[in-house]
């Protein structure tokens, strides 16, 4: 039987194979987790690998994409592998400190917190004797190859393809509780609580609960959750069809309505969520920015994984950049994305406008920036910065009231909060009170596994809350087509 | 002065730039109607051309007609007082269920960008509302949008309304969006699908000529 030789990082293993198998399903099949954004179509170019031996001919997507892609490789005899290390991507996807507060656990010893993102995954196990992280785990949203927002999804579930959909979340989710649990040695039945947090429809999705409510206006939710789906599983409060469980989350890890004082949120993902605390008051917004800061809406975008472009600035005249981990650049990450802008704006190689003056910006090898890119990156962020002056102006909050901005989202710890005011995604007056909180819905879910009262806290939430909705809202059209340029604001 | 330049500056987006240049034109005392076409509808109708070959992106669109709406804000009480009058009418709004917008506020500036005037019905449009205002407005045209798979289907509603109030024959309709396709167009009996903004203006100004 022919040999396939894994490396990984430091470490590497032997699979033996039947047939000529595809190098990705082999891989999955024995736990070697591969992201197939595309859904294994040799399309988006991300499961590349390093690959040597007794292979397929490279396809024209191969040839295309500039190597071997996990999803489009046949093994035909022996052969080796190498993949990137996944233990470092999982350290920042799942990243962000707990704040500290009294532990009044779940009962049991293990919890597991999981955060189902439009476009990735994120999972962390807990003691829940001591509120220690003994394990974390992330995973592509397999639910992408049917579509890659929300609302395709939704479409998707109304077409016939809910179960599909649901069998999609539920596996992932075993996945990553089987992942975990094989970090600390201890089987999948240890666990003791599970709380399962998400955007209102990746809940219904996961659920099985007919999204037909969340596909047309006034889109209200037929159910919100804050509710346990079984004796050791509770899903957290959704505050509206747009506003979800993640959110709640996020705005008790940010301990924001402990404090007086006037402060927003905003978490970038693929949905842009903007929180205002104000006079003891919640009012949220949701706006559709798309994945540009997660990497999925650029030519060689990629998320916050080891290679991730993750810093640029200038050094002697030219562009210099930092990867995650130090290792080859394999794609730009949303940190890396803003310096990039704001450097070339400071080289003048770009404009306000968005127009770059020359077709592509090369940085390494395969890896460039294109005026497309540039394009996305403007939609994405003017989204946000709509999203949070449409809310303050609504509620009557000037900018220089705001006490705290807390920044959540994959973006790790490293972004510059110079740059991203630099192209206007956060609003310059802010920048000095800005508070990165990482993967904050996921640090929330954690919360609700240690301290019981968080679960009536969160669940109060609705009650104390306002959606302010932006689409059809003639005050976020005028802030969104103003927020375009490559400016501070 | 020379209203290419004004062309220009609408194209880069330089909406201050546009705005100083027009009121210069004014004082020298050039006709609004002149800097109009030649400055202002002259720039975005290269806009519209490099959007539909896909040269440029939604943003380059939406800064331009930005620009080009801080010029015509200036014009539009000259053009007013002159008696001009627009090369024709149409409604525009997001149907019944759907609240989305960007598209149609898209296709309501370039739309504007081609000399048309434009009543924007806003979304969640009931199909009755679209037929009334239209009746109303006198309008030539019916422009309607829809994001979602689940509303679409209200375009469809909106012929049967035209059909009901007896305008059919009189005012034509246009259908758009991310989901909506030709074939959908001709099979509910629209009389245009356009893939994209700036051939939804091209097709406007044909149908109202």
């Amino acid at each position: 039987m022919p040999i396939l030789k894994i490396t990984q990082g430091q470490k590497s293993s032997e699979i033996l194979f039947d047939g000529t198998p595809v190098l990705s399903s082999l891989l999955r099949e024995h736990g070697f987790p591969i992201d197939l954004p595309c859904g294994g179509r040799g399309i988006c170019g991300k499961c590349r690998v390093e690959a040597s031996g007794c292979l397929s001919p490279l396809t024209a997507k191969e040839t295309a994409a500039g190597g071997r892609l996990a999803c489009q490789t046949h093994l035909l005899g022996d052969a080796r592998v190498n993949l990137i290390s996944k233990q470092l991507m999982e350290n920042i996807a799942a990243s962000g400190e707990l704040p500290s507060f009294l532990i009044n656990p779940l009962q049991g010893r293990y919890g597991m917190a999981v955060d189902i993102g439009t476009t990735t995954l994120a999972a962390t196990l807990i003691d829940l004797t001591n509120g220690q992280v003994l394990a974390t785990a992330t995973e592509e949203n397999a639910q992408r190859m049917i579509a890659a927002d929300v609302i395709g999804r939704i479409e998707g579930a109304l077409d016939g393809q809910s179960n599909l959909l649901q069998d999609l979340a539920a596996k992932a989710v075993d996945d990553l509780r089987g992942r975990l649990c094989s970090q600390v040695k201890i089987p999948t039945d240890a666990i003791d609580q599970t709380i399962i947090t998400g955007n209102t429809t990746m809940l219904y999705l996961y659920t099985g609960r007919n999204p037909e409510p969340l596909s047309h206006a006034p889109f209200q939710a037929d159910f919100l959750f804050g509710h346990w789906v079984s004796p050791n599983m509770y899903l957290p409060q959704c505050l509206s069809a747009f506003v979800g469980a993640d959110i709640t989350c996020a705005i008790l890890a940010s301990q924001m309505c402990i404090h007086e004082e006037t402060a927003l949120l905003v978490d970038i993902g693929t949905n842009g969520e903007v929180v205002l605390w104000h006079e003891g008051k919640l009012y949220v917004c949701a706006t559709a920015a798309g994945p540009a800061f997660e990497g999925s809406g650029l030519e060689h975008g990629c998320s916050s994984v080891a290679g991730a472009i993750d810093g640029v600035w200038v050094q002697d005249g030219s562009l210099a950049f930092s990867t995650i981990s130090a290792v080859p650049a394999m794609g730009i990450c949303g940190s890396g994305i803003i310096d990039l802008l704001q450097t070339l704006l400071k080289l003048q190689q770009l404009d306000e406008t968005g127009l770059l003056f020359t077709e592509r910006i090369q940085l390494e090898g395969q890896i460039y920036l294109t005026q497309k890119d540039v394009r996305n990156v403007q939609l994405a962020k003017s989204a946000i910065m709509a999203g949070i002056l449409t809310l303050c102006q609504t509620v009557g909050v000037d900018l220089s009231d705001v006490a705290v901005l807390y920044l959540a989202g994959g973006f790790g710890k490293h972004i510059n909060l110079q740059n991203a005011a630099g192209i206007g995604l956060i609003p310059q007056a802010l920048v000095d009170r800005t508070k990165v909180i990482g993967n904050a819905s996921l640090v929330g879910a954690q919360m609700l596994l240690l301290q019981k009262n968080f679960l009536k806290e969160t669940e109060n939430y609705l009650q104390n809350s306002q959606v302010v909705t932006l689409s059809s809202n003639p005050l976020f059209s005028e802030n969104y087509i103003n927020s375009m340029m490559l400016e501070p604001v | 002065m020379d209203l290419q330049e004004i062309s220009l500056k609408l194209q880069a987006g330089k909406a201050k730039d546009v705005k100083i240049l027009v009121q210069q034109a004014i004082d020298e005392g050039m006709s609004a109607q002149t800097i109009l076409e030649e400055g202002l509808l002259s720039g975005m109708s290269i806009i519209g051309e490099k959007f539909k070959n896909n040269e440029i992106f939604v943003p380059e669109v939406l800064v331009a007609a930005r620009a080009m709406n801080m010029g015509a804000a200036l014009l539009k009480p000259l053009l007013v007082e002159a008696g001009v009058k627009a090369s024709g009418k149409v409604c525009i709004g997001t149907v019944k269920g759907d609240l989305h917008d960007i598209g149609k506020n898209l296709v309501k500036m370039m739309m504007e960008g081609k000399g048309l005037e434009v009543i924007d019905i806003g979304t969640d449009v009931a199909p009755e509302t679209f037929v009334q205002t239209a009746i109303d407005e006198g309008c030539q045209v019916i422009c309607c949008s829809a994001l979602l798979t689940t509303t679409m289907g209200v375009m469809a509603d909106v012929i049967k309304a035209m059909e009901d109030a007896g305008i059919r024959d009189k005012v034509k309709i246009m259908v758009g969006g991310a989901p909506v396709t030709d074939a959908y167009c001709q099979k509910i009996g629209a009389d245009a699908y356009t893939p994209d903004a700036a051939s939804a203006a091209d097709k406007a100004v044909a149908f109202c000529a």
